[in-house]
C-alpha cells in the first residue's frame, strides 16, 4: 500500500456553512470532484464546489489547492 | 478512471460553447458552460418559460415576493433584467416578516440591500401587524401542524393581500426546478390529487393575483449558482424551521436520483404538465365551490380559510 502513497494528493476541503472547519483529505491523483464529494458523503446536487474561489465543474479532476464546498440550503 | 466528456484546457475542462474554462458541468444537458454562457442559458430557459406560460401584456404590474434568500434574489435580479426598462410594466418587490428569531432579520437586510440598489419599490409586511402574533409566538402554542403548514398558509394570506392592494395582477414566486419537483413527488406519495391540480391551475383562480413561478426550469444549483457569479447580496443561512419539514426527506431522495440518473427532475416537471389538463378535467379548480371565509373574508372552500383555522377561530 506504501507504493501508491506518491500517487496521493492532500487537499484542504471546507465545508459551508455548516462546519467552518477545514480538513485535509487524502486522494489518489486522478480522482474527480464528483468522487471526492461521495469520499466526503454529500451528495453533488446539493452543493457548488470552488476551487480557489471559483466554480468548478465536477467532472473536473481535484488538483492541489483550497476547495470549499458550499451548502446550497432553500432559503424562502 | 472516468473518461472526461469536455477538451481539457491548461486550466480546466473548456466550455462546450467558446474557448473559454468551464464553470459548470450540466449532466442533463452533457454541456460543460463558461460564466458568460452559463448566464446566457439560465437567462434563456427564464424568458422562455415567461413567455410559453406567462403571457405577460402591456400596464401590469408585477409583485416579487422576495425573502432575500438565493432563489428570490435570482428573480427580482432577472425580472428587473427583463422588464425594468418598460415604461408601462410596474414591479414591487414584497418581503413578508413572520418573525423568526435570528433568521429573518438577516434576509430582511439583504432584501433591502437589493431593491436600494435596482431601485425597486419595496414593501415589507409582518405576522406581528397582520396577525397579531410572530411565526415564533404561534409555534410556542399548542400546536396541532408543523412550523411550515403555518408559516406557509399565513405568508401566502398575506402576500396576497398586499399584491392586490399594491394592484399587481402578477405575483412572481421564486419556487426553482428542485421545489417544483420536490412539490410533485409529495402529491403523489399523499396521493393528493386535487393539490396537484392547483400547484398549476389552467385557468385564473378568481380573487387572486396571479402567480408565476419564472426559475421553475431552472436547478436549485444553477439558481445559487447564478447568484455567485453575478455578486447578488443574499442570505444562504437555512431557516431554523427547516428540519421540521417532511419535504428535505423528498429532497434528499430526489437528489440522489438525479446524480444517478441525471434529467429527472426536468422529466418529473415535463411529465406533470401533460398531466394536469387531463387531471384538471376531473378534479377542476374549486373556483366554482368558494365561499368567503367568514372571519377575514378571503376566498375559501369551507366556511372558515385554513389560515384563520389555524390562527384558532372556531
Amino acid at each position: 500500500m506504501d507504493m501508491n502513497r506518491k500517487n496521493d494528493i492532500t487537499v484542504d476541503v471546507k465545508i459551508v456553512p455548516d462546519d467552518n472547519s477545514e480538513q485535509s483529505v487524502n486522494i489518489e491523483k486522478g480522482t474527480t470532484y464528483e468522487d471526492l464529494l461521495k469520499k466526503l458523503d454529500i451528495n453533488e446536487e446539493s452543493v457548488i464546489v470552488l476551487k480557489d474561489g471559483n466554480a468548478t465543474p465536477l467532472d473536473g479532476v481535484v488538483e492541489s489547492g483550497k476547495i470549499q464546498v458550499l451548502k446550497i440550503t432553500s432559503g424562502g | 478512471m472516468k473518461s472526461l466528456s469536455g477538451r481539457m484546457t491548461s486550466m480546466g475542462i473548456q466550455c462546450t460553447k467558446c474557448d473559454n474554462e468551464s464553470i459548470i458541468y450540466q449532466k442533463y444537458s452533457g454541456m460543460h458552460l463558461c460564466k458568460k454562457h452559463f448566464v446566457e442559458d439560465v437567462e434563456r430557459k427564464i424568458k422562455l418559460t415567461i413567455r410559453k406560460h406567462y403571457n405577460i401584456n402591456r400596464n401590469e404590474t408585477i409583485a416579487i415576493a422576495l425573502s432575500g434568500g438565493k432563489d428570490s434574489t435570482v428573480l427580482l435580479y432577472i425580472i428587473n433584467k427583463i422588464f425594468g426598462d418598460r415604461p408601462d410594466i410596474n414591479l414591487v418587490a414584497i418581503t413578508i416578516d413572520e418573525g423568526i428569531f435570528d433568521y429573518r432579520l438577516d434576509t430582511i437586510q439583504k432584501s433591502k440591500e437589493l431593491t436600494d440598489n435596482l431601485g425597486i419599490k419595496h414593501v415589507i409586511r409582518s405576522f406581528a401587524d397582520e396577525y397579531g402574533m410572530t411565526l415564533d409566538e404561534l409555534t410556542q402554542k399548542q400546536r396541532s401542524y408543523g412550523a411550515c403548514s403555518y408559516c406557509g398558509v399565513l405568508r401566502k394570506k398575506l402576500l396576497n393581500k398586499t399584491a392586490k392592494e399594491k394592484g399587481a395582477t402578477r405575483l412572481a414566486i421564486g419556487h426553482n426546478l428542485d421545489d417544483e419537483a420536490q412539490t410533485i413527488l409529495l402529491n403523489h406519495l399523499k396521493g393528493d390529487v386535487s393539490r396537484l391540480v392547483r400547484l398549476d391551475p389552467p385557468k385564473k383562480i378568481e380573487g387572486l393575483t396571479l402567480r408565476i413561478k419564472p426559475l421553475r426550469s431552472i436547478p436549485e444549483k444553477e439558481v445559487a449558482l447564478y447568484a455567485i457569479v453575478n455578486e447578488l447580496p443574499m442570505d444562504f443561512s437555512e431557516c431554523p424551521y427547516a428540519h421540521e419539514a417532511i419535504r428535505g426527506e423528498v429532497r434528499d431522495m430526489l437528489n440522489e436520483f438525479e446524480s444517478k440518473h441525471p434529467g429527472t427532475k426536468h422529466s418529473l416537471l415535463s411529465g406533470f404538465q401533460k398531466l394536469v389538463p387531463i387531471l384538471a378535467k376531473e378534479y377542476p379548480p374549486e373556483e366554482n365551490k368558494l365561499n368567503e371565509c367568514r372571519v377575514c373574508g378571503d376566498l375559501c372552500t369551507g366556511s372558515l380559510c385554513q389560515a384563520c383555522k389555524l390562527l384558532g377561530y372556531e
